[in-house]
């Protein structure tokens, strides 16, 4: 019998409200005197609670650490790819506005996505044929000095020889005499040598590419003599530090030289 | 024995008690049968049931696993069926579910039928409860089951379901489980302190 009061008054108590309207009094009454029985509950428990959550929660803190670290190391990754990429795209502006000495042919800009450290030393270059990189162009740093030639060339990328790591000579220019730069073996130098008509040069003579160079256009700055050059007979040697450095080149550029048949 | 017990005063006023005894038995056997109600006991607990739905409502909320909670209301329910008489018990659930329904935002008398029907299995199932632990924390965990499902049933009913289903799922899942376990730590407790038909 009770049961069945219960039940019907419930009932009743849901379907007048759905039905009719205005029991949003009834409840805020009858439920505003349990508020500050549940603020006082709040208050006295969380402490308690809060305790208990600290000591179970040691353990699951040590995987959280750890993965915070985790989190932190990624983001610091990806800053510091932020940066990385901010640097290249300094240094393709500085490669887009730079003004090369009698330089006209085309230039193709491209980004270093890699370095082969080895026997054969060699960077490797996101432009390929498609963009008209091909084997022998020259290719100049950000700054427009001499980093080397591209070695080979496929479709989607190229490899760059750096003039320390060529295994060819290139004529340049010291002091208005023509002179050949020999690279070294195990060494960022490169060896200098003048057969005719050896100039007085000093340290820090800027060398540059010769116009008789078949390779490379003429004018570029190659690097500078270091130390005192010496006269053996009619021949004068000494070493060159070659401007560009291979190991922190972002972006290079790259110009069509020798000169195509319709230039 | 006392001087007090053996006067004649005593004894008549015995004698006068027995006779307004029998004849207090003699007219109710003519009448329905009249419980005992004892308000001091009953409202004590009504008071258990508001705590109980006080610390459910706010304290409870914090008391996570898997993200759902114990059902302390429940609980209390299931273990007053050991202490009071059956109406007593359908008046606490309901009472109970009213507080429930008005604490909460959905329609007012969803929880005080569900806790009903659920205050009745309770009475129901009394003696089995108090068979042992296992058995009275499964009969919590069935009862605890009764009482979700019949709340969500009468929702559906009523238009107010608002819960993705693989919360209800979860809801439906756990929070037995962890009546269970919560019945199987109580059930010591309140075998020695609040409910004699068990010690």
């Amino acid at each position: 019998m009770v049961l069945t009061i219960l039940l019907l008054v419930s009932l009743m108590l849901a379907t007048l409200e759905v039905r009719a309207g205005g029991w949003g009094v009834i409840r805020v009454s009858l439920g505003s005197w349990l508020v500050p029985l549940q603020r006082v509950a709040t208050e006295v428990f969380n402490p308690i609670v809060d305790t208990v959550e600290g000591l179970v929660g040691i353990a699951s803190l040590r995987s959280e650490n750890a993965a915070l670290r985790a989190e932190l190391a990624e983001t610091l990754a990806e800053i510091a790819a932020v940066e990385d990429q901010l640097a290249r795209l300094e240094s393709l502006e500085r490669l887009v506005g730079l003004d090369l000495p009698d330089v006209e042919q085309a230039r193709t800009l491209a980004n270093v996505v890699g370095r082969q450290v080895g026997f054969e030393f060699h960077l490797r270059v996101d432009k390929g044929l498609e963009e008209g990189v091909i084997a022998g162009n020259p290719v100049l740093d950000e700054n427009g000095y001499l980093l080397g030639r591209i070695g080979a060339s496929t479709r989607d990328f190229a490899t760059v020889i750096p003039i320390t790591a060529d295994i060819e000579s290139l004529t340049v220019l010291v002091a208005g005499s023509v002179g050949v730069l020999s690279p070294r073996v195990g060494s960022d130098l490169l060896s200098l040598e003048i057969i005719d008509r050896p100039p007085i040069v000093a340290d820090g003579e800027k060398v540059v590419t010769s116009q008789l160079s078949v390779n490379f256009p003429p004018g570029l700055p190659v690097g500078a003599l270091e130390g005192q050059a010496e006269v053996v007979g009619s021949v004068l040697r000494g070493s060159v530090k070659p401007f560009s450095d291979p190991q922190r080149v972002r972006a290079v550029l790259v110009v069509s030289w020798p000169s195509g048949p319709n230039e | 024995m006392s001087s007090r017990f053996r006067s004649r005063r005593y004894r008549a006023r015995r004698e006068a008690a027995r006779t307004l005894a029998g004849s207090l038995t003699r007219r109710a056997s003519f009448l329905p049968s009249q419980p005992t109600v004892r308000w001091g006991q009953g409202l004590a607990w009504v008071g258990v049931i508001v705590v109980a739905v006080v610390m459910q409502t706010s304290v409870m909320g914090r008391i996570q696993i898997a993200g759902v909670s114990p059902d302390l209301v429940t609980i209390v329910v299931a273990y007053a069926a050991f202490r009071i008489r059956d109406n007593g018990v359908l008046l606490l659930g309901f009472v109970g579910g009213l507080l429930l329904d008005v604490v909460g935002t959905a329609v007012i008398g969803l929880w005080s039928f569900a806790m009903t029907l659920m205050a009745w299995g309770a009475a129901l199932t009394r003696e089995q409860g108090g068979r042992g632990v296992s058995v009275n924390a499964l009969r919590m965990l069935l009862l605890t089951l009764a009482a979700i499902v019949v709340h969500a049933v009468i929702s559906i009913a009523f238009g107010e379901w608002s819960m993705v289903i693989w919360e209800a799922v979860r809801r439906l899942a756990l929070t037995p489980v962890l009546n269970f376990f919560l019945a199987m730590v109580l059930f010591p407790l309140s075998s020695r302190l609040w409910v004699p038909s068990l010690k």
